[in-house]
């Protein structure tokens, strides 16, 4: 079942009347790669799909499939495989007869024992090999999402694009699919273009995660390169739950020594970081910190003992989700949040101890947003 | 002021009985989460509550006065729905404003509870708007609003921020607990979200095709589920669970067997309650353990513990500041919660160290936690 593509785009743009939805987009995917494209309901992920399927004409810009030009052909001649949120599934025909449909198209010429033998190898890799005479209207959601995925299968296609396709589901579900799907996709090895809004499909299933903003692409990287150094505080703060904190902040000098001045904290600046921000001594800075890296207790000891500068701030409120909290602390009129996996029970209004390592402070020019450090 | 206790409460429409019989006491400030899936009755009762629902038998008291027969109006409870219900002609502001007017509190003490809470739920700006220029989003914060600005006995909220983007859901979260803590007034939500459940109430009243499977602390719901459908239903990643059968060996210790796999318990109570069940050996059980409970070990320095279980890393998924990893063991799937710094690649062989202070046993039959 191993048929490799790849994919380049290329100076894409989509305008739709006066709108704009993909603005100069360039990509490049590689055999059997998953890419996941991440961004916010209107960031232009469906259109950047549709543009690919040919479903959408580019307003300018190419688009390459195999290397050869695609942008003349009609969707059908794309070899391109796409599963929507919406399944569209046929509600009154057995599971099988979904299946089997891609393929009995006068186009293939396949004929039964073939078709017999495809469904049932990918319903077996589906796991719905014993749903296969059941009606479709029977099935439940993750169970109709297999079939769709099915169906998509079946054809064999040069590339596989998929929108939001779990994103309907419940959470519970979707976590079990995301798994299923990432181990899928390797099996097969067909590349795949994949939207979400949920950083955690984006990052948990793609090989590469593109990031998209009002038809831009802001960033391309591996999960741990979006995550680790996010372009600017945009993508800093759209991948992480709860999202990455931001404070208004300000370089001043102590000594030969270059620190950063918030409402929070006023901490020194890491070493090597500090020899990228001298040029920017006395100037504003957005700082950013994520949840997971601040550090909390209840006395400052605990954490001085270890090496830590602590800082005090009062408890806003908490949160209990089972193993891990989330706590929001308040100071100086600021609300700020750290996720927190210690026994200490928390009290509204009490005053605790913060900390982190200053190498997990983001900083971002305070106008652009850009990643001061990248 | 008000506790509010539910009695023997029916529900049915026609022959589709919505809420069977359910007894429930919420103390006077608490805040109380009805949680579970769609159709398990939650919102049937919470509308019994209101006084927007008829009931079909059972009581419902306000401290000690029953409340059966009372109009909506005459409860004193405050209400915000999933549907927003705004009145189109008004701005934000008046809408707001609506039910303080009608109670003729002063215009100057109107103007400033409108706008402190217009300011916690960040309403500010759009105080003048009317609500149809309104998002979704923001017209179910105006109706919370309206809801949270009255000086009410009851605050019914129904998904009152389901509808709002998943970052200002989460702060809206984080808000609406704060106000409860300053207002410690009694508040009923109704939800089919966990995460808001467990980060919001001080009590959760888990339900299921209209009976309470279990009330408790988040704590209690988390770590303790008392059966198959709240472990299953509360906590993300959610709880691995695994057919199995159980023998007790000797006096004292409980052997877990799936597949071709084993897991011996010592613990003590965990024995006790195994033992205290007749025909345990035959019974079909389902061992759950939660992905943060299950330790993943790539190298042999614990071979001496008969407790591994082997298998093979099935995917890894890199969430940022964790690492979701599924593990075969045989024909089940488990997933691990892991550290962001975990190393594995798929098809790598590991073993798998289960926390047997998180582990759960269950009654297939009756559902019932054993332990």
């Amino acid at each position: 079942m191993t048929i490799l593509a790849s994919l380049r785009i290329v100076g894409l743009w989509k305008k739709y009347g006066s709108i704009i939805a993909l603005r100069d987009v360039n990509l490049e995917v590689n055999d059997g790669e998953l890419v996941t494209i991440l961004g916010p309901s209107g960031a232009g992920k469906t259109s950047l799909l549709q543009t690919i399927a040919g479903v959408e004409e580019v307003t300018s810009g190419e688009v390459y499939i195999d290397g050869k030009l695609v942008n003349k052909l009609p969707p059908a001649e794309r070899d391109i495989a796409m599963v929507f949120e919406t399944y569209a599934l046929y509600p009154n025909k057995t599971v099988f007869e979904n299946l089997a449909f891609p393929l009995l198209s006068p186009l293939r010429k396949l004929n039964k024992s073939e078709v017999e033998k495809r469904v049932k190898a990918v319903a077996q890799l589906l796991q719905i090999d014993t749903l296969l005479d059941r009606n479709v209207a029977q099935l439940s959601g993750g169970q109709r999402q297999r079939v769709a995925l099915g169906r998509m299968l079946v054809r064999e296609p040069k590339l596989f694009l998929m929108d939001e396709p779990i994103a309907h589901l419940d959470a519970k579900l979707r976590h079990r699919l995301r798994g299923e799907l990432k181990h899928l996709q390797k099996h097969i090895g067909t590349t795949t273009l994949y939207t979400t809004h949920d950083y955690r499909e984006a990052l948990g299933m793609g090989d590469k995660v593109v990031v998209l903003n009002k038809g831009v692409v802001l960033q391309v990287g591996t999960p741990d390169e979006v995550y680790h150094k996010p372009k600017n505080a945009f993508v800093g703060s759209l991948i992480g739950d709860p999202p990455m904190n931001l404070f208004d902040g300000e370089i001043v000098a102590h000594g030969d020594k270059l620190w950063v001045q918030t409402k929070a904290f006023t901490s020194p600046i890491d070493e090597e970081q500090a020899h990228v921000l001298e040029s920017k001594r006395s100037k504003k800075v957005k700082v950013g910190l994520r949840p997971s890296d601040l550090i909390l207790s209840k006395e400052s000891k605990s954490l001085e003992s270890k090496g830590f500068r602590s800082y005090t701030a009062k408890i806003y409120v908490v949160e209990p989700l089972g193993v891990t909290s989330i706590v929001s602390l308040e100071k100086g009129g600021l609300i700020f949040q750290a996720k927190y996996k210690g026994e200490e029970k928390f009290l509204i209004d009490e005053t605790v101890y913060f900390a982190f390592r200053v190498e997990d402070l983001y900083f971002f020019d305070p106008l652009t947003e850009e990643n001061l450090l990248t | 002021m008000a506790r509010v206790i539910l009695k023997n409460l029916w529900k049915k429409y026609g022959k589709v009985e919505a809420v069977k019989g359910i007894n429930l006491e919420i103390e006077d400030g608490e805040f109380v989460a009805f949680l579970g899936p769609s159709g398990c009755g939650k919102t049937s009762t919470l509308r019994m509550i209101a006084g927007l629902e008829k009931i079909t038998s059972g009581e419902i008291y306000f401290n000690d006065r029953l409340v059966n027969n009372l109009e909506p109006g005459d409860r004193n409870v405050a209400m915000a729905f999933e549907a927003y219900a705004l009145y189109p002609p008004m701005s934000v502001f008046d809408n707001i404003a609506f039910p303080l007017r009608a109670a003729k509190v002063p215009e100057t003490e109107v103007k400033r509870r409108v706008e402190r809470i217009a300011e916690i739920l960040e309403l500010t700006d759009v105080l003048n708007q009317y609500p149809r220029a309104l998002s979704g989003g923001h017209q179910q914060r105006v109706s919370l609003a309206r809801a949270l600005v009255r000086d009410a006995d009851v605050y019914l909220l129904d998904e009152p921020i389901s509808h709002l983007d998943t970052k200002m859901r989460n702060r809206m979260r984080a808000e609406l607990k704060r106000i409860h803590s300053e207002l410690r007034k009694t508040m009923i939500y109704v939800t089919h979200d966990q995460v808001e459940a467990l980060a919001m109430a001080d009590k959760i009243v888990v339900m299921n095709f209209g009976v309470i499977k279990q009330v408790g602390s988040p704590e209690e719901i988390y770590f303790k589920p008392r059966d198959l459908f709240v472990a299953d239903f509360v906590g993300e990643p959610p709880m691995n669970i695994i057919n199995c059968s159980a023998v007790i060996e000797g006096n004292s210790v409980l052997r877990i067997a799936f597949e071709s796999f084993s897991i011996f318990v010592e613990d003590h109570e965990k024995v006790a309650a195994a033992s205290s069940l007749r025909d345990l050996h035959l019974k079909r059980l389902s061992l759950g353990i939660r992905p943060p409970h299950i330790v993943i070990l790539q190298s042999n320095a614990e071979t001496q513990n008969k407790n591994l279980l082997p298998g093979y890393i099935h995917t890894v998924e890199p969430l940022g500041d964790y690492k979701v990893v599924q593990v075969k063991v045989g024909e089940n799937l488990f997933l691990v919660e892991t550290e962001a710094s975990f190393k594995g690649v798929p098809g790598e062989r590991v073993c798998l160290l289960l926390n047997q202070a998180h582990l759960h046993l269950f009654d297939q039959e009756s559902e019932k936690a054993i332990f």
